[in-house]
């Protein structure tokens, strides 16, 4: 694990408030006081400008409580030491929701923001908040591109009615969600869905294949959805592995099997063995693009 | 959506119309629990189960689904496995007991480990945190030896003795530490669930010695 302690230097005290997240870390309930203080301890003068700036974050993002910041900074700490694959520190996620919070000097912040930490915080499990690290980010580069603050939406919650999309698509009821959420949405425009994970079994064992299997069967009804409740654009999906590399014998194995109840629906499973194959399959049912993103260690 | 998966084992196979019989009455015992998907109505008199065939549960009080896997087969293999999407454990509140989803989830875990007295039960983190290899807390193959205590786990008699004597075990400054009727001990490390799984956390080095 690649934990460090970090010790601040004179220069950098000059430079930072470090009354300011004293007096932060004193209104913070326990949980979230032992988690700015390993923050201090892990990041140094990075750790006392996240802690500050989190705090800010009430100030500016609509709807977000004191007690949602304490969720964050708990989220802050366990990601940082959980250390997954591809994920990113603190503070650059903080930059990214400082840049979303006050898209432009003033502008309201991007819608979701305050949902978005609501629900992938609080329970302390790091793995749940993988989805803030790369949603902020991909909303920060669609405001870095020139999309309009004001039509990005995170933690978009959407519902379709299932049988209209079976009555007007080839699909059936168990391709599709009643009700899922869009990661980051652009109103007219493209949606990104954050996997960060690569769907391959730590080991060739049945219930870890099973379980990406079920992944993959999610994956598919939640492209359907968003897929029929777009209807046109692009789906991004963010993973943590090439789209044509070849899927695991145990993972088709248990995908392409018929008596363990995973949702595959009217996909063809004979067909799928990578991420692109399934893409494919959603393209080849809507008038929408999906493509896979790589996320690299480290990027 | 990630998965969250608890897996039962034994030492020797589970196969038997009894044993399904068992877990299907276990599932109907335990509150908010339906047999089928949401908006669906399945009637457990009419559920016949093959190899690594599955049950769906819908839970009553809002979203939120579990399916029990049985597979049947011995060590190192598994006779049973519970999944729930891992979101949906989001234990409520600060501190206390489980409540809602994730209550009668662990409610159901700990029904069937009492019912079917198993050799060890596990939920292993799935995902890849660095340093926390699932395969530390797996039965992979040949005798077991536990690299790493769980975040839940259920110990039988012989897993107990291995990890220090039931007197040792029970001392375990876990989250949770109960004797189960069966004699075997459940331990929940912390509440939130794989909250910290390090080789320095103080059950790990309770129940498995200083770190190395």
């Amino acid at each position: 694990m690649c934990v460090h302690r970090n010790d601040i230097s004179d220069s950098e005290l000059r430079d930072i408030d470090t009354q300011g997240a004293l007096r932060s870390i004193t209104g913070f309930d326990r949980d979230a006081q032992d988690a700015a203080t390993d923050l201090i301890d892990g990041l140094g003068a990075r750790g006392i400008s996240t802690v500050n700036d989190a705090d800010a974050l009430t100030d500016t993002v609509d709807g977000l409580t004191a007690s949602e910041v304490e969720d964050l900074l708990v989220s802050y700490d366990s990601y940082r030491r959980a250390d997954f694959d591809g994920a990113r520190s603190p503070r650059a996620i903080q930059d990214d929701l400082d840049q979303l919070a006050d898209p432009d000097d003033g502008d309201e912040s991007v819608d979701g923001i305050a949902r978005m930490i609501r629900e992938r915080t609080g329970s302390g499990d790091a793995g749940n908040f993988r989805g803030v690290d790369g949603a902020v980010q991909v909303a920060a580069e669609k405001i870095d591109e020139g999309v309009d603050p004001n039509d990005l939406h995170l933690e978009r919650d959407i519902d379709i009615d299932k049988r209209d999309v079976v009555r007007e698509t080839g699909l059936s009821s168990q391709d599709l969600f009643k009700e899922t959420d869009i990661d980051v949405d652009v109103d007219g425009g493209s949606s990104t869905e954050i996997k960060k994970t690569d769907f391959e079994p730590f080991a060739d064992k049945g219930f870890a294949n099973r379980a990406r299997a079920k992944e993959l069967g999610d994956l598919w009804q939640k492209l359907n959805t968003v897929a029929a409740y777009k209807d046109s654009g692009s789906i991004t999906v963010t993973v943590s592995r090439a789209s044509d590399e070849p899927f695991s014998e145990g993972v088709l194995r248990e995908l392409r099997s018929s008596n363990n109840n995973i949702e595959t629906g009217t996909l063809n499973v004979e067909d799928v063995s990578s991420l692109r194959n399934l893409g494919d399959q959603v393209e080849s049912e809507f008038e929408i693009d999906i493509i896979f993103r790589r996320f690299d260690r480290g990027e | 959506m990630s998965q969250a998966v608890f897996v039962f084992y034994s030492t020797e196979s589970r196969r038997s119309e009894e044993f399904v019989r068992q877990t299907l009455a276990v599932c109907e015992s335990v509150d908010g629990f339906k047999f089928g998907s949401p908006g669906e109505t399945v009637d457990p008199a009419d559920i016949s189960l093959d190899q690594n065939s599955t049950v769906e549960l819908s839970w009553q009080g809002g979203a939120g689904d579990v399916s029990i896997t049985f597979t049947y087969k011995p060590r190192p293999e598994s006779f049973l496995e519970v999944f729930t999407r891992r979101e949906m454990l989001l234990p409520e509140g600060g501190e206390g007991e489980y409540e809602g989803l994730t209550g009668a989830v662990m409610e159901l875990v700990r029904a069937l480990a009492i019912e079917h007295n198993p050799y060890y039960v596990m939920s292993p983190d799935l995902e890849k945190i660095m340093g926390t290899d699932p395969a530390d807390v797996t039965p992979m193959k040949g005798e077991f030896e536990l690299e790493r205590i769980p975040w839940f786990g259920v110990y039988s008699s012989s897993l107990i003795e291995d990890l220090g004597g039931r007197e040792h075990v029970l001392e375990t400054p876990a989250w949770r530490v109960e004797e189960l009727d069966t004699g075997s001990i459940l331990i929940i490390r912390t509440r939130t669930p794989w909250a910290d799984l390090g080789r320095d956390h103080p059950v790990n080095r309770h129940l498995l010695g200083a770190v190395s």
